[in-house]
Order: structure tokens, then C-alpha cells, then sequence
């Protein structure tokens, strides 16, 4: 395979790899911060977003998160 | 796999196996000169790889014979709010967010006083044949059963005795913890405006948080945080400022001023809608937490400190100044959840369980998610490290030990053999923007100066150090407060729980009385510990922290037992010696450490020989006047104390000898074998979605 033609392909996986990391991070944050809780909440209730759906939603989120104990 | 790959894999894992050999030698054979910090990156990373892809692996497919097939209770119970099918890596950072508190980061620091070498070796060889097992027979025990509890499932394996102890040790050893982390903030904060500023600063930031997500922009989560991670770093700022002008004598407070403003942050927090400080604030402290913990990192690999303490010190006799008692047990004790958390059960068998998408993701989050946290607690041993020994005792010994002018404090500590000067710690306080470091005990003080030269070294020089320094002990702070508000909340549940089944009332959750009277009982149990530390001519750090370790210690014994009593029933004697030798350990290390905190003769190490020496000079008549009052609160805590370390031994001898009871039945064949696990069911996720 002609050397240029390699290089291209490393840089795209390069690119494809970085772009997976960057996803994954981005996900990771979405989980922490309830962001994708929340729109899996709103898929299974069929529900579109709101003020007062947010407030439903999280106040029942805090109530079962602020029962466990927080590690040490 | 070709046959070229399967020798180049081998060759792989020995050249992992000599570096971790290489390394844990060199930091073992050191003596005399310093070494650098990349030796004992180096031994634990090579020590985790091996670990992992070795132990681990034995353990995931021979003991508890993973199975991809069989469907989790995230698919089978799936229901969009705890049980949730998800991808493998946001599991592992979820759960590794909820495993890392500040045991790894104050623990290490504590024991640095015994060199760096006993910490890092129980720290690494500690968390991947105990820590790190623990984890994950017991993860794996509560995905095999619908996700419970680790009293739960305590109840149904052990039985009902084992149960009720489990939730009692839990509460009892959430007091402690709660007062003993306070009085890390306290000793921080106490005398030093700039970050009693920062802090202070986070509870409007977080109501403020918390508005703009119920009612500005709700549910824009990450760009509420991100807003409150640009305000809590202008703080950090700020808080120069503000410790320079006319307001810096307001936010000048005394320890037991600060452990006041504290336990009615705790009680409020615990009363208050949750959304209001609680939510923002964890979601806050999160962020941040994961933030530090990577630069840390990086800034330990950019840097490549070299480390000023000696292998060991003089201290490992028993005579240390941070805190009393041989190596044997107490440096086991003191670094904890840094190589094995019982608090890690809970976790363990809480949120996680019922998020795995497939069986064999228990073994990356479970067993690889203590290591991460192992290695959290290796670079809190650097960053104590790196300092000069003599610094370090400064900062970490209590005037009670030392001397309360800096002048006695110097001679004290290069009489030990640490030099170090008056002028220099002046210096060194005025480059951080302090007051004093003297005797800032608790471990939260000398790790934020361990961080700070890390990162000034990294950038910006002496300059940034003051910054650097309230970062860190905003960090520490923010994180620790995070763990009080919630764990009075949980506390104030458990207690209503309890509560109730005496008088139903009580255990309402929305009846304001109840609601009320619980949070109080929970904020002044554990604040009278506080207070009493904060009062303690020893620093309290002497008293409080090693009664911390044996319980965190105790319930891992629990945990432990549990887990061995699940591999008994499911593969009889044959693998019991996996999680039965690192609890034989445990309780060897709890029991011997808690035998010598009520019965040593030392004053400075046993509770009851400092309630008789002090009772003693009452008797003499050598304390006078107002001293009278305070001698006999201070003998009233050392039983107190006593009393609550053999409550803790007495409760995990029950689970203990009720444990032994069942496993001599199994092991003679006069009790049943039965394993209580949920049905096999067929999983249906296709490699996409898992």
C-alpha cells in the first residue's frame, strides 16, 4: 500500500479514536450529571421536556440518590 | 490468536511482571538517598496491571464463572430509573465517583508518618488481594441477586443476626466518619481566612445552583455545573482578596467556631429540600473531585517529584507524633479506604449493581475501580512525600505533641531528626497565604501544600502557590462537606427508620417533627465527637481517625465474611481462601489495633489509660481552677471513646462467630448449601447495546 495512503488511514483512525474518547467523556458527564437520566425519563413517559417534568423528575432522582450513603 | 501475538502477549506481561518486581524493589532497597516518585508510580501501575489481568481474571472466570449469557438485573428489571442497562466505561466512572472520598487522600498522608514505604506497600499488595476482592465478590453477589444490599443479602446468606449488626455498624461508623471528616475541615480552616472564605462561598454558590436548575434553566445540568465550577474557582481567588481586607478578621474564626458554623451547616442540609444544597453541591463536588484527581496525575507525571521522607521513620516504633501506635497495626488502620473500604460494599451493592449491561463488566468495575482509587492513595502519599520530613511533622504533629511557640516546635522536631527552621515555615506560610502551618493537623492541610509545590512546580512557580494551595484545600473541603450533608441525611433515614418501628410517627419521612428531631440527633451525635476533637490536646486526629479506620476496617471484615460465606455455598472449602485471607488479616489488624486503643497502658495510645492518667492528676490535685471542668470532659470522652471501639469489635465478633457457625455446618455437611441467587434468564442484549 503506498506510504501516503497509510499515513491517511493512521489519521483517520487517529481522528476516530479521539472522537470515541471525546464521546465516551461526553457520556460519562451526561450519567453524572442526570442529563441522561433524564432523557431516558422523558422516552419511557413518553414525555417532552418541561420545567415542571424536570422538577417530577428530580425530585424523585435526589429522593432514591439521597438515600445511599456517600463512600468514605 | 497466531502463534507470533501469543508470544508477544507473553513477552508483554513479563516484561509488566519484572518492571513491578524492578520497581517494588528498588522502593523497598532504597535507603539514604531520595528516590523518585516515578518508582512508586511505576510498582503500583506494573503491580495493577499484573493484578488485574492475572488475580482478577481467576477470580472473574474461575471462582464466579462469568456469565455473558445469563441477563443482569439492569435488563431484566429495567425500569429508566435505577436499573439501567449501561455502557461498561460510564458504570466504571460512576462507580469510581462514588467510591473516592477522602480516606484515600487523608489516610496516606497520616501514615506517611511511619515513611513512604509501609503505606505504598500496604497501599498496592492491600487493595489487589484484599480492597479490590472485596469489591468484587460482593458486586458480583449483589448482581446475582436483583441488585440488593449488603444487609440484605447478609440476611439471606449469613442470616438474620448478621442483617440487623450490619445496619447498626453502618449508622454507628457514619457518626464517626462524619465527625472525623469535619475535623479534617476544621483543623484546615481554623485561622486562615482565605479558606474559610472559599468555603463559605460554595453554600450561596450551590443555592444559587440549585435555583437556576428548578427554575431558571431546568435540567441544563452541565452548564449549571460549569457555571458553579468558574464561581467556586473565582472564589479560590477571591479569597486572597478578601483574607488582605477589612472583612479578613470576619472570616478569622477559631476551630470551635468553625465546627459550630459546621454542624448547623449539617443539620440545615439535612432539613433543607434537597434540590436547594444538597443536589448542586454533589453535583459540584463530583466535577471537581474527578477534575483534581486527573490533573494530580498529571501533574505527578509531568513533574516527577522526588520524595524527601525516608523509607522509614524513627516513628515506626510507636512513638509518632500524628498519631499513636506501632506500625503494626496502626499503619493498616490509618491508610484504610485507600487499600480496603468496607464502605466499598455499600456502594458495591447500592447504584451500581443495577446498572451493568453484562456479567463479565463486574470485573473492570469492581475489581478495576479499587485499584484506580489504590492509585489515588499512592499519589496522596507522594504529595505528602515530596515535602521536607521536617515540614511535614510541623505541619502534621499537635501543639499538645510539639509545643504551642514555633520556636519549641523546631527544636522538638529536628530533635527528632527532621530539621527545620522557624523562618522556613514562616516562609512557607507566607507563600501560601497563611497565617501559620503549624500543627495543622488532619492530613488536609500538608496534602494541599504536597499538591501546591506539585503544581507550582509544573507552572507559575511560588507565585501560583497560594492558589494552588486554597485550591486544594477547596477541593478537599468541598468534597468532605458533600460527604457530611448527605451522610446526615442518610443517617437521619436509617435512625427514622429504626425509630419507627418503636413509634410509627417517627419513621414518616414528610413529618416536619420526625424530620426535625432525627436530624438533630444524627448532626449532635456526631458533632459532639467533633467538638471533642476539636477540644482534644492531642489534635483529636489522635483519637478519632484510628477509631474511623478500625470500624471502615470492621465492616470490611463484615463484607468480607459475607463474601466468603457466598463462595463457600457455591464451590464448598475450595476458593473460601480468596476473600477468607485477606478477612483473617482484617481481623487480625482491627481487633489487635482495637484491643490496644481501649487496654494500652500508653496514655498517648489507650483510651482508659488516659481516662486514668488524667483522673489521676485530678485526684492529685496537680489541674486547678477552670482546668477541673475540662479534665473530667476529657476523661468522660476517653471511656466514651473506649465504649464505642468495643461496641464496634463487640458487633463484628457476632457477625463473625455467626459466620463460622455456618461455614463449620457447610464445611461438615450439616447445613444446606443453597446459594440465594435471582433465576437464570437468557440475556437478550446483542453486542451493540451492551
Amino acid at each position: 500500500m503506498p506510504k501516503q495512503l497509510v499515513n491517511k488511514e493512521r489519521r483517520v483512525a487517529l481522528f476516530r479514536m479521539a472522537r470515541n474518547f471525546a464521546a465516551g467523556i461526553a457520556e460519562l458527564l451526561g450519567e453524572i450529571s442526570d442529563q441522561n437520566a433524564y432523557a431516558r425519563h422523558l422516552a419511557a413517559q413518553g414525555a417532552t421536556h418541561s420545567p415542571e417534568e424536570w422538577r417530577r423528575f428530580s425530585d424523585e432522582r435526589f429522593r432514591m440518590k439521597y438515600q445511599q450513603v456517600k463512600c468514605c | 490468536m497466531s502463534t507470533f501475538k501469543r508470544v508477544a502477549l507473553t513477552a508483554f506481561w513479563i516484561a509488566i511482571a519484572c518492571g513491578a518486581a524492578i520497581c517494588l524493589g528498588a522502593i523497598a532497597s532504597s535507603r539514604g538517598e531520595h528516590i523518585n516518585s516515578m518508582w512508586l508510580v511505576l510498582a503500583a501501575i506494573c503491580s495493577y496491571l499484573i493484578g488485574y489481568r492475572f488475580y482478577g481474571k481467576f477470580i472473574a472466570a474461575r471462582v464466579m464463572a462469568l456469565n455473558d449469557e445469563r441477563a443482569t438485573p439492569a435488563e431484566r428489571l429495567e425500569n429508566g430509573h435505577d436499573y439501567v442497562v449501561t455502557n461498561k466505561w460510564i458504570v466504571f466512572g460512576q462507580h469510581f465517583a462514588a467510591i473516592a472520598g477522602p480516606g484515600p487522600l487523608v489516610g496516606p498522608v497520616l501514615a506517611a508518618q511511619f515513611g513512604y514505604l509501609p503505606g505504598t506497600l500496604w497501599i498496592i499488595i492491600g487493595a489487589v488481594f484484599g480492597g479490590a476482592v472485596q469489591d468484587f465478590v460482593i458486586l458480583f453477589a449483589s448482581v446475582r441477586r436483583d441488585g440488593k444490599s449488603l444487609g440484605q443479602i447478609a440476611r439471606e446468606e449469613v442470616g438474620k443476626v448478621g442483617g440487623i449488626v450490619a445496619l447498626i455498624t453502618v449508622l454507628l461508623i457514619m457518626i464517626i466518619l462524619l465527625a472525623v471528616v469535619s475535623l479534617v475541615v476544621v483543623n484546615a480552616l481554623a485561622g486562615s481566612p482565605w479558606g474559610t472564605f472559599t468555603i463559605f462561598a460554595t453554600m450561596p454558590i450551590a443555592v444559587l445552583m440549585g435555583l437556576y436548575l428548578r427554575y431558571w434553566r431546568p435540567g441544563k445540568v452541565l452548564e449549571c455545573s460549569a457555571l458553579g465550577v468558574v464561581l467556586t474557582v473565582g472564589s479560590v481567588f477571591g479569597g486572597q482578596w478578601i483574607a488582605g481586607s477589612v472583612l479578613g478578621p470576619v472570616f478569622t474564626l477559631s476551630a470551635i467556631a468553625i465546627a459550630v458554623a459546621i454542624i448547623i451547616y449539617g443539620f440545615l442540609a439535612s432539613a433543607l429540600p434537597v434540590w436547594l444544597l444538597l443536589a448542586p453541591r454533589g453535583y459540584l463536588s463530583t466535577f471537581v473531585k474527578l477534575g483534581v484527581i486527573v490533573m494530580l496525575a498529571i501533574g505527578i507525571l509531568a513533574v516527577r517529584p522526588e520524595l524527601q521522607m525516608p523509607a522509614f521513620t524513627r516513628f515506626v516504633d510507636g512513638t509518632g507524633p500524628v498519631f499513636a501506635g506501632k506500625i503494626f497495626p496502626f499503619c493498616f488502620i490509618t491508610i484504610a479506604c485507600g487499600a480496603v473500604s468496607g464502605f466499598h460494599a455499600l456502594i458495591s451493592s447500592g447504584t451500581t449493581p443495577k446498572m451493568l449491561a453484562r456479567e463479565t463488566h463486574i470485573w473492570p468495575v469492581g475489581y478495576g475501580c479499587m485499584l484506580l482509587e489504590s492509585f489515588v492513595a499512592v499519589m496522596a502519599t507522594i504529595a505528602a512525600c515530596v515535602m521536607d520530613p521536617g515540614v511535614y511533622f510541623a505541619v502534621n504533629a499537635p501543639a499538645g505533641v510539639v509545643g504551642r511557640t514555633a520556636q519549641a516546635a523546631v527544636t522538638t522536631i529536628s530533635g527528632w531528626g527532621f530539621p527545620v527552621t522557624a523562618d522556613q515555615m514562616a516562609s512557607m506560610a507566607r507563600s501560601v497565604g497563611e497565617v501559620t502551618l503549624f500543627s495543622r493537623t488532619g492530613g488536609a492541610p500538608s496534602f494541599a501544600l504536597g499538591m501546591a509545590h506539585i503544581f507550582a512546580r509544573g507552572g507559575g512557580g511560588d507565585i501560583v502557590l497560594g492558589f494552588w494551595y486554597h485550591f486544594a484545600i477547596m477541593f478537599e473541603a468541598l468534597f468532605i462537606l458533600t460527604i457530611l450533608d448527605a451522610g446526615t441525611r442518610v443517617g437521619r433515614f436509617m435512625l427514622q427508620d429504626l425509630l419507627g418501628q418503636v413509634w410509627k410517627p417517627l419513621g414518616r419521612t414528610g413529618w416536619m417533627p420526625g424530620v426535625i428531631g432525627m436530624s438533630a440527633a444524627i448532626v449532635g451525635a456526631w458533632g459532639y465527637f467533633l467538638i471533642q476533637g476539636v477540644r482534644d490536646p492531642l489534635g483529636g486526629v489522635n483519637s478519632l481517625w484510628p477509631l474511623f479506620g478500625i470500624a471502615n476496617q470492621l465492616l470490611a471484615g463484615i463484607a468480607l465474611s459475607v463474601a466468603t460465606t457466598i463462595l463457600l455455598k457455591m464451590h464448598g472449602p475450595k476458593f473460601m481462601w480468596i476473600t477468607c485471607g485477606p478477612l483473617a488479616w482484617l481481623v487480625l489488624v482491627t481487633f489487635s489495633a482495637g484491643w490496644q486503643k481501649i487496654f494500652s497502658p500508653l496514655p498517648a495510645l489507650g483510651f482508659l489509660a488516659q481516662a486514668n492518667q488524667l483522673e489521676d492528676s485530678l485526684n492529685a490535685g496537680s489541674i486547678t481552677g477552670a482546668a477541673i471542668a475540662q479534665t473530667n470532659a476529657l476523661i468522660f470522652n476517653a471511656r466514651l471513646d473506649a465504649a464505642v471501639c468495643g461496641v464496634f469489635m463487640i458487633l463484628v465478633a457476632i457477625v463473625l462467630i455467626d459466620s463460622l457457625r455456618l461455614w463449620y455446618g457447610i464445611l461438615r455437611g450439616t447445613q444446606e448449601r443453597t446459594v440465594v441467587e435471582s433465576p437464570f434468564v437468557i440475556s437478550r442484549l446483542t453486542g451493540e447495546e451492551a
